[in-house]
């Protein structure tokens, strides 16, 4: 049981990082705009295919 | 092109590029308009094939015809033009709003755009807002690429770059995203300590876990929770309450109880619900905010208003320049089809001026020398040279259109109902709890039924169904084609009583069709060669008349034909035209009213055709023609949809009596409720004179009487003129989208409704079980993110009517 002293911090630690990376998706502009790419997925297949 | 045409005509020829079916009498058996077929040659030249192969996933999409477009777009690359809209006179970036963007296929088109303009290193398109950002290489003019969007039938519209306001709804969103994420992680790490504690944990554990979720609990309670105490502390200090009062108080007071509880070693406590209750509050009002900010915003809106372009003369040369550059004095000169920028003094030429946008008369005026003509108004004859008076904004159409931008500006009275019935909840939920507590007699179990009342009775109805069922059905008319400028229509078209319906473009094509025709008799090889001279004659005229005669043409050849070889045309003002084919004549002139015709057809024009054979000396008449302005083939069953809806149809026009009283017979509409001979200030006086009515028509041309009411519709007509006036603008024409928006309207009461009664409901029963003690805190704050969410599905939930009801 004496385990969680050690547990519970690294999940805080690990959700903390979580955060950080969503705090930097963010920031760059990341989920601006978020209907176009789900589009752009699928005119894509088209030019990697041609990628040699 | 939709199921039912598919079901009658299995075997029709589609078009290629729109999958329109062709109707049967159309000469070519590949395409259904010139438009289509241009867009088909100009992707496969440039080896865009692929562009339909995509569309092949989007089945269900009826592609609209491509819109023809023959602009130059030269204002674009005016200097003041550049610095108004981009900032600065060199600008390499610029914003279009695009006109015909559908799906992924038009995305993949656009973004490719640097592979085939030169021009143009980069193309990135929001279809969000149908709105694509354009850079061009250094000394590029961004009419080329203006130009090819337009080709292929998405017609651009310069935004203006609106830094300020664009920048601040990016940051505020992205702050609001931030607060989400820090209320899911929070919440979702005191939820799992919060567990072990229900799963019962030894009492040293359970208060370390306390003290932790405590810690967990500040940034959310802090700063995700920030614009509901902000909010709150506003409405309070401007004397109204807001939804937001009960939700803060109930945050405060169960943070506060548990804060307590955790503090003196009790390890009860409420902030995983607390906290996951403000978790799903911000993301709701986050999809909320992302759906009201779908399509153009209002303020890119406004500048969707391109000025037109002017031909100037300058420096001893015409240039092209942007009509707001304009000035008192300048020499401009007005071609054929050509819209006038400014109000001004015809110097040279003589023509046929178009007043229907100021007027509403569809016969043009003949106006010469010393004539003033207005902005806005139509050129339909030869090129006329005007000196400007007025330009720019105090033109007698941007005074119109000033005053209708002007009444724009409400927002929707069911969210104002909201946030008004949000005071008595507030009194209401107060008092009850200040009884709990008292009825309960004891102090803690009254502070904990009183607690649990404040949670649990959510004004869930009001703070979030009513927006987020706006914003779906906003949404929704979007896709149809719909776009809605002002909350009040929605809740305005419900009450609605008559509807008042502008004939022209509306419920008729809105141009000249040949509607009658009389040969002399003539063989079959005959009259071939004779389509082949008219055809060959009108080959490149911009006349309504001449295009009527093509189309007519078109549909009476059954192979095509070749144009031939013109010589000498002659044109005769304010008669017709004349010319040599073939060493024959040909004339096509205007006529008086024949007597045949005069009061059977819907003819509004009247043309004959003469012949002179080569060498001869007398012409002969070898035909008539009376063209006129037909009805539009859906109108009648649109119009038995809307007398359905419980509408009283009226025709509203500038056209002469007979006119309408043609086509009010056919739409089967009693003759005092068709007006003829109206200008557009007596079509606002039948607006005043019947209030909670709606009004339907061209946005330019019906402007001022759009503009008087709150409940009005534009179809068609140009999207800016369209934008300014009414309170919503359809891209599709004809009737149909008017009768969807109104079925939209009738859905949105109901889906409001049902939100309200299953609100109300739940608060009944849910404040009766806490105000009894039957559910503790704990539940109450569990519960009521349950019944918010019964909320926010049945917001979305829309029985489904058929194929394009989709959310």
């Amino acid at each position: 049981m004496e385990v969680l002293i050690f547990l519970i911090p690294i999940a805080l630690i690990l959700g903390g990082g979580f955060l950080a990376a969503y705090l930097w998706a963010i920031t760059h502009g990341q989920y601006d705009d978020l209907e176009t790419p789900a589009y752009r997925i699928l005119t894509d297949t088209e030019q990697r295919s041609k990628a040699p | 092109m939709d199921a039912l045409s598919c079901a009658l005509n299995p075997t029709a020829d589609l078009c290629q590029h729109c999958g329109d079916i062709i109707p049967l009498h159309h000469a070519s058996r590949e395409f259904c308009c010139s438009g289509c077929r241009s867009v088909y040659g100009l992707l496969q030249e440039k080896g865009l094939g692929g562009f339909y192969k995509l569309l092949e996933s989007h089945p269900q999409k009826v592609r609209r015809p491509a819109l023809e477009s023959t602009e130059s777009y030269a204002y674009l690359d005016d200097p003041a033009f550049l610095e108004e809209y981009a900032g600065h006179s060199n600008a390499r970036t610029l914003d279009f709003y695009l006109e015909g963007i559908q799906c992924a296929a038009c995305l993949w088109l656009i973004e490719k755009l640097p592979d085939w303009v030169p021009s143009v290193t980069h193309s990135r398109l929001n279809m969000a807002d149908s709105v694509v950002r354009l850079e061009i290489r250094p000394g590029a003019k961004f009419s080329e690429p203006a130009r090819e969007l337009a080709r292929l039938g998405y017609l651009p519209h310069a935004l203006k770059k609106n830094e300020s306001s664009e920048l601040l709804k990016k940051k505020e969103n992205r702050s609001w995203l931030l607060r989400i994420g820090v209320a899911a992680a929070c919440s979702g790490n005191i939820m799992l300590l919060a567990f072990s504690q229900y799963a019962g944990a030894p009492k040293s554990f359970s208060q370390v876990f306390g003290i932790l979720s405590a810690l967990l609990y500040l940034p959310v309670g802090i700063y995700s929770a920030f614009p509901f105490y902000r909010s709150a502390l506003a409405s309070i200090k401007s004397k109204k309450i807001s939804i937001d009062v009960p939700i803060v108080f109930a945050l405060t007071l169960g943070a506060s109880m548990s804060f307590w509880n955790v503090l003196t070693g009790n390890p009860e406590h409420y902030l995983d619900s607390l906290s996951a209750f403000i978790f799903l509050l911000l993301s709701s009002r986050y999809f909320l905010r992302r759906l009201q900010q779908t399509g153009a915003s209002n303020g890119s809106l406004t500048s969707l208003l391109t000025p037109s372009r002017a031909k100037v003369w300058q420096d001893s040369k015409w240039i092209e320049v942007s009509a707001r550059s304009l000035k008192a004095g300048n020499l401009i000169r007005v071609g054929t089809a050509e819209p006038i920028p400014a109000d001004g003094k015809i110097i040279a030429g003589k023509s046929f001026i178009n007043c229907a946008l100021l007027t509403g008369e569809s016969q043009p005026k003949l106006q010469g020398i010393g004539d003033i003509v207005y902005s806005g108004t139509v050129n339909e004859g030869e090129s006329i040279d005007i000196e400007v008076l007025i330009p720019g904004n105090d033109t007698r159409l941007s005074k119109l259109l000033k005053t209708a931008e002007e009444e724009l500006l409400h927002r929707s009275p069911a969210i104002e109902i909201a946030d008004r019935a949000a005071k008595w909840f507030l009194l209401g939920v107060f008092v009850l709890a200040i009884g709990a507590f008292f009825y309960a007699g004891d102090t803690t179990e009254g502070l904990s039924r009183a607690l649990s009342l404040l949670i649990v009775t959510c004004p869930c109805a009001l703070a979030l169904a009513t927006p987020l069922t706006l914003s779906v059905t906003l949404k929704r008319a979007a896709r149809e084609g719909i776009i809605i400028r002002s909350g009040t229509l929605l809740d305005s078209l419900v009450h609605a009583k008559n509807i008042f319906i502008d004939k022209t473009g509306t419920l008729t094509k809105g141009r000249l069709e040949v509607t009658e025709t009389k040969w002399i008799p003539l063989e079959n090889h005959e009259r071939r060669e004779m389509f082949e001279k008219i055809r060959s004659l009108e080959e490149n005229s911009p006349h309504p008349v001449a295009h009527a005669l093509r189309r007519w043409i078109d549909t009476e050849l059954t192979a095509p034909t070749s144009v031939l070889n013109v010589q000498s045309r002659v044109l005769l003002p304010g008669v017709g035209i004349s010319a040599q084919i073939k060493d024959d004549w040909v004339s096509v002139q205007r006529l008086e009213t024949p007597e045949w015709l005069s009061d059977q057809k819907l003819g509004t024009t009247f043309v004959a055709i003469y012949h002179q054979w080569a060498g001869a000396s007398t012409w002969h008449k070898i035909a008539e023609f009376a063209l006129g302005d037909r009805l539009r083939t859906e109108a009648p069953v649109a119009l038995n949809k809307l007398k359905k809806l419980g509408l009283n149809p009226w025709i509203l026009s500038g056209d002469r009596q007979e006119t309408v009283q043609m086509i009010a017979s056919a739409l089967k509409i009693p003759k005092e409720q068709a007006l003829s001979g109206l200008s557009p200030e007596a079509k606002k006086e039948c607006l005043i004179q019947h209030p909670n009515s709606i009004m339907v028509g061209d946005g330019a041309n019906d402007a001022s009487a759009l503009a008087y009411t709150q409940n009005s519709i534009a179809v068609q007509g140009s999207m800016e003129a369209s934008l300014r006036a009414a309170s919503a603008y359809s891209t599709r024409p004809g009737l149909d989208p008017v009768v969807c928006l109104i079925e939209l309207a009738y859905e949105n009461k109901r889906t409001l409704y049902r939100g309200y009664i299953l609100s109300i409901t739940y608060n009944l029963i849910a404040a009766t079980a806490a105000f009894m003690g039957v559910v503790s805190p704990l539940i109450a704050a569990i519960i009521m993110p349950l019944s918010a969410l019964t909320v926010f599905t049945s917001s979305h939930w829309r029985p489904t009517r058929g194929a394009s009801w989709k959310s």
